[in-house]
């Protein structure tokens, strides 16, 4: 049962956009001097008619926007299913409507922020603006929520004798009004001043928190503007630091593939010295090619590693190592044919992502 | 070469029962779960709902939870059913199962408890957490020992008959040997106002499919089965309760809560369900329907069936009126309840039915009726216009 997944669109929303721009830059690097990295994009009306992005959240605005340019990225029109991964949803219009539930005493509430609540809304809401009654999944499973919906694109093209253009993507907002309880729970760093670019030197509990929206276009079939191919990936929901680097060889292993074999490691390094003990192992393990990490640029979320996934396929496509993004020192020796992602948040959810060069 | 799915465990925990044996008789005794709350907190007593009768701590106690988990009332709930269905089928190590979950709230239960007081009560803060659904499953996964591939499916009310799909697709694709699926979701205030807010909750014991219908009871639950290929199941001797053949998933993309009037996504859904089981529409014995009694789903569902099945429509109920509407449990609770007709070879009956909707040309079954069952059409649907149909049969 070989059959490929290639990656032929892609779009991105994140920290690293501009006001103007969707796609990150490799050159040109957004910093911030706090912990709560927000996307400044405002070029929404691109693609989505002003009246329908007035009922619109953030995460909808971003999910509906980096969809439909994905797909146009692509030259795709209808796509074959629409998968969504989501940590937290549409977590602004779950809160206000939790808020008011509460301060309101459960009187008098309208029904507009709890329909935009369901885990589902970015599917729905993309279906909406493509008319399209393809299947529609979301998933929602913490720090491998986006890789459970990559996994079910693999999974589609696997079972299914048909062709595919599954539209794939992770969306996660920021949502003002618990950015306390994060604070409070010890995910976001407590330092005052903080300068992203050092995320990694400050050896503190927690994070600097992200958001954005990341699209894919997943077929079996090669294209003219085919970035990268995903050759397989990994879940695994609890494992102790000493099992990443068994359970990274065994995985490279089913692939027929060994340590040996890889040019490029992305990490999901996030700076919260409770937790970045997990990657160590690979950081040690990998030490004669490059590696690199992208939280310190975007920030964490549950689906921050779709950027890592967008980051990979860029650096295959264009063969450029972005300073900025960089965890070591070591040049690539060879044209970078395979990429490894590895990914965790505090212990749990931990994915591998195995990209190839076309 | 594409395996048939074989189901080898089921478990339940529903507003008729703790377990599958306690669901099957209250369904052959046409017992309905729905009443007054007693456990939720709420100021909107005067609707019914379907709740479980069992308090957190009691849970605790008899799921022998360790005193520093960290569990919502679903994973209560979840954990409950997914014991039961893992010791049908005989799991003594879940070291190589993946479970795939489903679930719409989480642990909202406790986020809407401690949200103006976790700064207060530091205790709590490991609770901040629990508002995402993973963490529910996470907390599922931890207490049964489970530690590969865990994920949670959540579109609303179709989350546990999707979940049962990407269980299958799990199983066909070789990248599982052994999958617990399912979906748990308990009630909340979230859950209660937010449908009372769309104004679909009924006063009243619900009514599906009846012309006077007036709105949705809301229930809480929990249900998974087991699922594995034919070749395993058969290779290790295991009693086969019936097999997953085929599932379809389609989008409405009319609104983002209400169906279109055509059911067009439910069409699609059964469509599909039939298509992947390579069956006509006519070996369908049985449709357990989505079938909620509010206004707009009972009438776009009833279409759509009538338009796939035009002249030859099988036996139809919505089993709703039992148990409430589970949300994201639903679709794996009427698994069960599909493959319980199945074992019994018997129709449920669709309670409080009373008048024909002038739109439709059927009635649903209101007396439990004997008959052949071969294979049963099970329907969910959710908000943002997500649809799904399973297809079971008899071995």
């Amino acid at each position: 049962m070989i059959k490929t997944c290639y990656i032929n669109g892609i779009s991105s929303l994140s920290p690293q956009s501009t006001v103007e721009e969707e796609n990150f830059d490799f050159q040109q690097i957004q910093t911030f001097e706090k912990p709560v990295l927000q996307v400044a994009f405002k070029g929404y009306k691109k693609l989505i008619k002003p009246a329908a992005m007035r009922r619109m959240s953030k995460s909808v605005k971003m999910g509906v926007f980096t969809a439909a340019s994905a797909l146009i990225d692509a030259n795709i029109k209808e796509p074959t299913s629409i998968l969504t991964g989501t940590g937290m949803g549409c977590k602004q219009d779950s809160d206000i409507f939790l808020e008011n539930l509460l301060l309101q005493h459960e009187e008098l509430l309208s029904p507009s922020k709890f329909v935009q609540s369901t885990h589902n809304t970015v599917g729905g809401q993309v279906a909406l603006y493509l008319k399209s009654k393809a299947y529609n999944f979301t998933y929602v499973q913490g720090s491998a929520s986006f890789e459970s919906a990559l996994l079910d694109a693999q999974l589609t093209i696997l079972t299914e004798e048909k062709k595919h253009q599954i539209l794939v993507g992770g969306i996660d907002e920021i949502s003002e009004n618990t950015i306390g309880l994060l604070q409070l729970d010890q995910q976001i760093k407590s330092e005052t001043s903080l300068e992203n670019l050092k995320l990694l030197d400050y050896k503190s509990k927690g994070s600097i928190i992200g958001e954005g929206a990341h699209f894919f276009v997943i077929s079996e079939e090669k294209s003219q503007n085919s970035y990268a191919q995903l050759i397989d990936l990994h879940l695994e929901n609890s494992l102790a630091t000493e099992e990443v680097l068994l359970k990274t060889k065994a995985f490279l292993a089913e692939n027929k593939l060994a340590i040996a074999d890889i040019d490029l490691v992305i990490l999901g390094n996030n700076g919260d010295v409770d937790f970045d003990a997990y990657f160590q192992p690979l950081q040690q393990e990998f030490i004669e090619i490059p590696l690199v990490y992208y939280k310190h640029l975007v920030g964490e979320s549950y689906t921050a590693s779709a950027f890592g996934m967008q980051l990979g396929v860029k650096i295959l496509k264009s063969q450029h190592l972005p300073e900025a993004y960089r965890l070591n020192n070591v040049q690539p020796q060879k044209t970078i044919k395979k990429v490894l992602l590895y990914n965790q948040f505090r212990g749990k959810n931990h994915s591998w992502i195995l990209l190839e060069y076309v | 070469m594409i395996q048939r799915i074989a189901i080898t465990g089921m478990g339940i925990v529903s507003a008729i029962g703790n377990n599958v044996q306690e669901n099957l008789l209250a369904l052959t005794q046409q017992k309905s779960g729905i009443g007054q709350l007693e456990l939720l907190e709420t100021i909107h007593q005067k609707f019914p709902c379907g709740e479980i009768k069992l308090t957190n701590t009691h849970l605790v106690e008899v799921l022998k939870v360790k005193q520093d988990e960290t569990f919502t009332r679903a994973a209560l709930l979840g954990v409950k059913a997914a014991e039961e269905a893992l010791q049908q089928a005989k799991i003594s190590s879940t070291t190589k199962i993946a479970f795939v979950n489903g679930t719409s709230v989480g642990g909202m239960d406790y986020t809407e408890k401690l949200y103006q007081d976790f700064s207060k009560n530091p205790h709590t803060t490991k609770y901040i957490e629990a508002q995402h659904p993973g963490f529910t499953s996470d907390t599922i996964a931890h207490h049964l020992a489970i530690t590969g591939l865990v994920t949670t499916v959540s579109t609303a009310c179709s989350s546990g008959a999707n979940a049962l799909i990407t269980g299958a697709k799990l199983l066909k694709a070789g990248k599982a040997e052994t999958v617990l699926a399912g979906g748990t979701d308990c009630l909340s205030k979230f859950t209660l106002n937010g449908f009372h807010s769309l104004k679909i909750l009924s006063e009243k014991l619900c009514q599906p499919f009846d012309e006077y219908r007036s709105g949705l009871n809301l229930g809480e639950g929990a249900a998974y089965l087991v699922l594995e290929t034919e070749e395993k199941a058969t290779a290790q001797n295991k009693t086969i309760l019936g097999f997953l053949d085929g599932y379809g998933n389609a989008n409405d993309a009319f609104h983002q809560t209400a169906s279109s009037a055509t059911g067009e996504g439910s069409f699609l859904a059964m469509q599909a369900a039939l298509n992947s089981a390579k069956i006509n529409a006519e070996e369908v014995s049985y449709i357990n329907a989505h079938g909620t009694a509010t206004e707009n789903n009972d009438l776009s569902e009833g279409i759509a069936i009538q338009r796939i099945f035009e002249e030859n429509l099988p036996k139809i109920s919505s089993t709703k009126a039992f148990t409430g509407h589970t949300l994201a449990a639903a679709g794996a609770i009427e698994a069960v309840f599909s493959l319980l007709a199945i074992q019994e070879q018997k129709i449920w009956p669709n309670l409080n039915f009373k008048a024909q909707m002038p739109e439709l040309s059927f009635s649903p079954e209101t007396e439990i009726v004997p008959q052949k069952i071969e294979k049963v059409l099970s329907n969910s649907f959710g908000f943002g216009g997500n649809c799904s149909s399973l297809l079971f049969s008899a071995v």
